[in-house]
């Protein structure tokens, strides 16, 4: 029997080709780097349960192939995501600009209040750096997303990326429930209730 | 491999052009890049690439139905554990004493000065002790201005669209409550549909893998909110599937079409609709009419009656006491038992019958109780001096009649030719109802005086079917319960025209009441408390003791109303120059009737905007 937890949040990772996003995954589920390149098959995701203020919450992260030939198949994942990591390659200028394409596909395709972040990754390579960081910052700005520069090899900042954005995702489940108006449609007892009361009402009204 | 951008490219296929959804372009004109500029490398980015699955590999089509199928495993047991919490949840709300603004919601307390304060749950609005719950004011800083408490259940509630992700996707995902035996018949339907699938397309390969795709990419536009959790089954077809260890790739697809093919089906919520719905399908499964009558209490007893009936053994009818022991192990006793001795008393041909009780009688008013009665009878060729009644036994399904009735004038010759006739009836103001009979033939007390008798009831005609029984058990009938003839109405509350629809169809063995041995009938309804005192008539039948009126009348009503309204229905002979003739009448209410016509008023009111037909007796009672 798998490990009991409270959440289940339900992350993916995007980004164009070679940007690092499976070895970004590998780093922070199994805490380890490989530098042979295998091109992700369509698919694929990852499992850990971590702590986040005393809740245990078990993220399934879905890795995407950023590969063009595999945009069908990926973007049927969109939707069931709650939080989205847009991965880029500072080495890399083309996949930073990308990221405004993989933005409006977010938009054309996910879930409209889900939670996004930027990744620039591969930091680690500062010589062959073209995307400065104050860029990615921009950017992340731009589109009111949170920014953070990792480096899956080095083993930068990784955990960190991931921890925020389960926090942010906890933060808004938090405020949408705890807020003073209750879950809409919630369940039977809810609905039927308000409904009752008029009707009480009326018939006192006829009585007299 | 290829760049699938590039070979739509290089094949110089011009893109069709499609035009964007409404949510497309509601996207793209709030997005600050703006849209109508279209760079080449952007519309590879958009473009959706015909049929993906013809680039993928073998390898890689394999691969990816592997991560399917783990997915599907990881949403299996995360299936289970909402499941787990909704069925707690279930069962805290089902264990919720409380009634009323004086007791706690949940344990039942009462509150007063003595017992324990009570507080206003924020989210329900009910009472509850300080016990039950949970004080949010303390957790949350921000509004801690004001006391802010939730109720056990609003909190678990509240825990649920949390833990299950409901708050993300607005509502609850697909679950599997423990034990749920709903979950599992679907599964078996669809198992049943899949194999009809693999048998239709199992020798085109291409097409049907073509097909999963387009249905991935179809799913990823519909607006459903759980693409991925709906995803939900494919793992337990596939670990049912034997042929899933196979290295054919076709195979392997084989459930992910299934599943796609059946993904629009499915809804997000695992709703009891759904099963309804497919309840078809499933051979074993009855048609929706009849678990629509299901639902009644005591339909399911009808329903072995009829079985009963049909059934061969049950019509040769041995008449010692043994025998029917064992008979009543054997049949079924659903409609209860009754219990007499029979005595011959061969010096002065009198036929001694007590009636000592009856158990488990079917239910026949809205309170679950009847007012049962046993009509006693020498059959064949009954006459008037050969009818008994016991006493009515008021509110009971175990009357004590302890009765002993007298039949005089039986002969030997009769004991052997003929049977005792016992049948039990609901009373009721307006007509009597069937609730069951028993025939003992009286051969058995040539050899012994006196036996007792515990036999099953028997339901040897149905109302149902027709106006009147089957011929052959015509001789079996008493007929001053069915003397003023019978009609057929058909009831239907439309909700589009918020009103009561009833149709008159026919009537049946109406009494002849001029001298040309016929009746003029007409039918008069009349729908009661109602504040405008609505009546309608139908036309008049001249000549005729079986009319066919198929006429619709509209009674405008509430359906909250329905429950304390009654239809009168009443049968008048037309005649000019004097009064009419009163033919028959019947109530049909929700407060008034019983039996048959409860069960006809409760089902209109149940299941709306469907047509109810059923035959009732009409009484000879006069209704006001």
């Amino acid at each position: 029997m798998a490990k009991t937890y409270d959440y289940l949040f339900k992350l993916l990772l995007i980004g164009d080709s070679g940007v690092g996003k499976t070895c970004v995954l590998f780093r922070f589920s199994e805490d380890a780097f490989n530098t042979t390149f295998i091109s992700t098959i369509g698919i694929d995701f990852k499992i850990r349960t971590i702590d986040l203020d005393g809740k245990k919450i078990k993220l399934q992260i879905w890795d995407t192939a950023g590969q063009e030939r595999f945009r069908t198949i990926t973007t049927a994942y969109y939707r069931g995501a709650m939080g989205i990591m847009l991965v880029y390659d500072i080495t890399n200028e083309k996949s930073f600009e990308n990221i405004k394409n993989w933005i409006r596909n977010i938009e054309e395709n996910a879930s409209a209040d889900v939670e996004k972040m930027l990744l620039g990754n591969k930091c680690e390579l500062e010589e062959k750096r073209q995307v400065s960081k104050e860029r990615g910052e921009q950017l992340a700005i731009e589109y009111g997303i949170k920014f953070i520069e990792t480096s899956a090899k080095a083993s930068i900042r990784v955990e960190e990326a991931f921890f925020t954005l389960a926090r942010d995702i906890k933060a808004k489940m938090e405020k949408k429930l705890e807020a003073s108006n209750p879950p809409k449609g919630g369940h039977q007892l809810r609905t039927s209730e308000p409904q009752k009361k008029p009707t009480s009402w009326l018939s006192r009204c006829t009585l007299l | 491999m290829m760049d699938l951008g590039i070979t739509n490219s290089s094949r110089g296929r011009p893109s069709r052009f499609v035009c964007p959804n409404d949510r497309q372009l509601a996207l793209r004109g709030k997005l600050k890049t703006g849209w109508s500029v279209k760079t080449e490398s952007f519309e590879d980015f958009n473009s959706s690439p015909a049929a993906p699955i013809s680039c993928l590999g073998e390898d890689e089509q394999r691969a990816i139905v592997n991560v399917i199928q783990r997915a599907e495993k990881l949403d299996l047991t995360e299936q289970e554990r909402v499941g787990k919490l909704v069925d707690r949840l279930e069962n805290m709300r089902r264990s919720a004493l409380g009634k009323g603004p004086n007791q706690c919601l949940l344990c039942g307390d009462s509150f007063g000065l003595l017992g324990p304060q009570r507080v206003r749950c924020q989210d329900c609005g009910r009472w509850a002790c300080q016990r039950c719950v949970i004080d949010k004011s303390a957790h949350k800083s921000s509004c801690a201005s004001k006391d802010y408490y939730l109720c056990m259940i609003c909190a678990e509630s509240r825990e649920i669209w949390k833990k299950s992700g409901a708050w993300f996707f607005k509502s609850l995902p697909k679950y599997i409550l423990p034990n749920d035996s709903r979950f599992k018949r679907t599964r078996s339907v669809r198992v049943s549909s899949k194999k009809y699938r693999d048998d239709e397309s199992s020798s085109e390969d291409e097409p049907k893998t073509h097909h999963i795709w387009t249905r991935i990419r179809r799913n990823s536009y519909t607006e459903s909110t759980h693409d991925i959790p709906d995803l939900g089954s494919l793992a337990s077809h596939t670990s049912r599937q034997p042929s899933s260890n196979d290295i054919q790739l076709s195979k392997e697809l084989e459930p992910l079409r299934n599943y796609m093919g059946s993904i629009n089906l499915a809804s997000s919520n695992a709703s009891w609709d759904d099963f309804i719905d497919r309840r078809p399908e499933d051979g074993a499964e009855t048609s929706r009419p009849t678990s629509i009558a299901s639902s009644w209490p005591w339909t399911d007893t009808r329903s072995l009656e009829e079985k009963c009936l049909h059934s061969p053994s049950t019509s040769s009818m041995k008449s010692t006491a043994e025998s029917y022991d064992q008979r009543s192990n054997m049949t079924d006793t659903s409609l209860g038992i009754i219990e007499l001795s029979l005595n011959y008393n061969q010096g002065n041909n009198v036929l001694h019958c007590t009636v000592y009780r009856a158990k488990n009688l079917i239910p026949m008013d809205i309170s679950g109780l009847s007012d049962p009665f046993c009509k006693l009878n020498i059959l064949p060729n009954a006459k008037v001096s050969t009818r008994l009644r016991t006493k009515t036994i008021h509110k009971t399904r175990n009357p004590e009649f302890n009765e002993n009735l007298a039949f005089y004038d039986i002969s030997e010759e009769d004991l052997s030719t003929k049977s005792l006739h016992v049948l039990v009836v609901d009373d009721d103001r307006y007509g009597h109802d069937y609730m069951g009979e028993v025939r003992v033939k009286l051969a058995k007390l040539r050899v012994q005086n006196t036996i007792y008798l515990t036999v099953p009831l028997q339901n040897l005609r149905s109302e149902q079917t027709g106006p009147l029984p089957a011929p052959e058990l015509n001789q079996w009938f008493d007929f001053d319960l069915w003397s003023r003839g019978q009609i057929l109405l058909s009831l239907c509350y439309s909700t589009k025209k918020r009103a009561l629809l009833v149709t008159v169809k026919k009537c049946a063995n109406l009494l002849p009441m001029d001298n040309n041995g016929f009746s003029d009938p007409f039918v008069k309804l009349q729908l009661k408390p109602d504040p405008y005192h609505r009546k309608h008539k139908t036309t008049v039948k001249w000549k005729n003791l079986n009319p066919v009126y198929n006429e619709e009348f509209a009674f405008e009503t509430r359906p909250t109303e329905l429950y304390l309204q009654s239809l009168y229905i009443t049968v008048y002979d037309k005649d000019y120059g004097k009064s009419n003739d009163y033919l028959g009448g019947l109530i049909l209410g929700g407060s008034g009737s019983k039996g048959q016509r409860l069960k006809h008023w409760l089902d209109m009111i149940r299941y709306p905007d469907h047509r109810h037909d059923q035959w009732h007796n009409l009484t000879e009672d006069v209704l006001d």
